[in-house]
């Protein structure tokens, strides 16, 4: 296998309300601020991925001819069942380590009115469900995960005495990030107390466990190490990525409701990986609901399973100047609802030491995760070529 | 819990496949029956087209006494479907005599404060508006 970097990130703005957004447009502008970025032109590039829902982003065609890419090798259009936005940098890893393309784009854009599945947009369910566990639990009432969400937050507290000021924290620390993100769209701070008396949508979910639903685009320009090198920034290598669905996956009855698949996936992680838990230096990690992203911390090993609420310390290991941070663009919760990808660009823009007041001093190694229940991925990248 | 036809949408229904009918079916019977092996007797929920231990096509659909457990829970709040009005109870049920099996349902005939993990519950059926029958759960 090949030796893979990222070379260049992009962002649309990002934004909420306002004249109905052009999906078409927000890609286009987020790939090509990626291609700028990495210092390539469409002729480079002979490979596209992006993950969408079908309706919220366009397909990867329609993106090659408007960057004037002449022809792709390998592209896919992935489903909205892959691990979110990370799915398409994962296949795009898979892609240029295995030679199948020297050099791919990777997007992921979202609208504000498809972004539902994570937030409380009240929109007709979709009419034709499938034998899974999100059909039947329409029959009950159950729209979108919001209340399975919350299920989790009250198994989780009986299984392992959690609080609900550790999901707290992920809310709090946040916004305390997304000050210093112009891009942000919630940039007020917010405390516990606001936490824990924001309107309850599944007791015990509050509002501010969820993400914000925007307007926006991400993308990544992924090529080999060796190209990268010959390119104007800092290589960020991908050090190693897995998947994980847990066993009978389903995001109402697998095996593992708590989890889902994110344990398998770190467990997978840490075996191709040639860094520990120990060399993390931040930590990008989902968070469309509170839940998922203590989820990851956990199944990524960086303290034990129920062990988050120590291990957060009051928020002090997460937030700026802690000793791991996490989601340092202010996240979904935060930044705004790219779905995933943007934990990745960010982690990028860290390693390359170009984040300004919110950058973590000589971060060299990020992990990030993505997704949750049946459909977990995660990734580690650094600019360092491999751990000792 | 009750759809207003007047006002508001019908409440979503099932939809039976060829897969999923017999559950739906016995349902309409008053009755609970989960999918159980043929070959090894390994229940599933939700139902599977092959036996998700052996891989057996000899699948049918077993009644169970419809007692069971309290997985876990949520009091939803907020209007997330206009056919239904908050406050109620979803929940996850572990089935007494289906090992592995977990359902969903709502946690009826109850104070939605009064609902606790591990709570033994016992199957209903509700009309949810139009004569179709779905089961669910209140305490026992
Ligand atoms: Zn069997």
């Amino acid at each position: 296998m090949r030796k893979v970097a990222v070379s260049g990130v992009g962002y649309s703005e990002i934004t909420r309300g306002g004249i109905p957004p052009s999906p078409e447009r927000l890609a286009l502008i987020a790939a090509k601020n990626a291609m700028r970025d990495a210092g390539v032109t469409g002729a480079d590039v002979d490979g596209i991925f992006e993950y969408s829902f079908g309706y919220d982003s366009p397909m990867a065609t329609y993106v090659q001819k408007g960057l004037g890419i002449p022809n792709l090798v390998v592209f896919q259009d992935i489903m909205g069942s892959g691990p979110s936005g990370l799915a398409s940098a994962m296949a795009a890893y898979m892609a240029v380590a295995s030679g199948m393309c020297e050099t791919a784009i990777v997007y992921r854009c979202i609208t504000q009115a498809a972004g539902n599945t994570g937030s409380i947009a009240a929109v007709p369910p979709p009419p034709a469900p499938g034998p899974n566990g999100m059909s039947e639990a329409l029959v009950y009432g159950v729209q979108a995960l919001i209340p399975s969400m919350g299920m989790r937050m009250q198994r989780r507290m009986h299984d392992y005495g959690a609080s609900l000021e550790d999901w707290g924290h992920i809310a709090v620390n946040a916004r305390k990030w997304s000050a210093d993100n112009e891009r942000a769209v919630l940039r007020k701070p917010v405390t516990m107390e606001d936490y824990l008396s924001s309107r309850m949508l599944a007791e015990p979910l509050h509002l501010l466990d969820c993400d914000l639903p925007v307007n926006g685009a991400c993308a990544a320009v992924i090529t080999t190490a060796e190209r990268a090198a010959d390119l104007p920034t800092t290589p960020v290598y991908i050090d190693s990525m897995a998947f994980g669905t847990g066993s009978r996956p389903d995001w109402s009855v697998g095996d593992d409701f708590l989890f889902g698949g994110t344990i398998n996936c770190g467990e997978t992680l840490w075996e191709r990986s040639s860094f520990t838990p120990a060399d993390v230096d931040l930590l990008e990690l989902y968070d469309g609901f509170t839940h998922i992203t203590i989820s990851w911390v956990e199944a990524l090993q960086l303290c034990g399973l129920g062990e988050f609420g120590d291990w957060v310390d009051g928020g002090r290991t997460i937030n700026p100047g802690g000793r791991v941070p996490l989601n340092t663009h202010g996240g979904q919760l935060a930044e705004g609802r790219l779905h995933g990808l943007a934990h990745l660009t960010e982690a990028v823009l860290q390693l390359r030491g170009e984040c300004g007041p919110r950058q973590v001093p000589n971060a060299k190694v990020a992990a990030i995760g993505n997704a949750h229940g049946p459909q977990a991925g995660a990734m580690i990248v650094s600019t360092e070529r491999s751990g000792s | 819990m009750t759809a207003d036809l007047d006002f508001n949408p019908p409440r979503p229904h099932p939809y039976p496949d060829e897969v999923t009918a017999g559950f739906w079916e016995a349902a309409q019977q008053r009755t609970l029956a989960i999918q159980q092996c043929g070959d090894c007797g390994t229940f599933m929920h939700y139902p599977s087209a092959l036996c998700t231990n052996c891989q057996s096509e000899n699948l049918g659909f077993s009644e169970v006494s419809g007692r069971g457990t309290v997985y876990s829970f949520a009091i939803v709040r907020h209007s997330f479907h206009p056919a239904f009005t908050p406050p109620y109870v979803i929940a996850l049920i572990d089935l007494d005599d289906a090992p592995g099996v977990r359902m969903y349902t709502n946690i009826v005939d109850v104070d939605p404060e009064a609902v606790r993990i591990d709570m033994p519950v016992r199957v209903t059926f509700e009309d949810i508006g139009d004569g179709t029958l779905i089961p669910q759960f209140m305490p026992a």
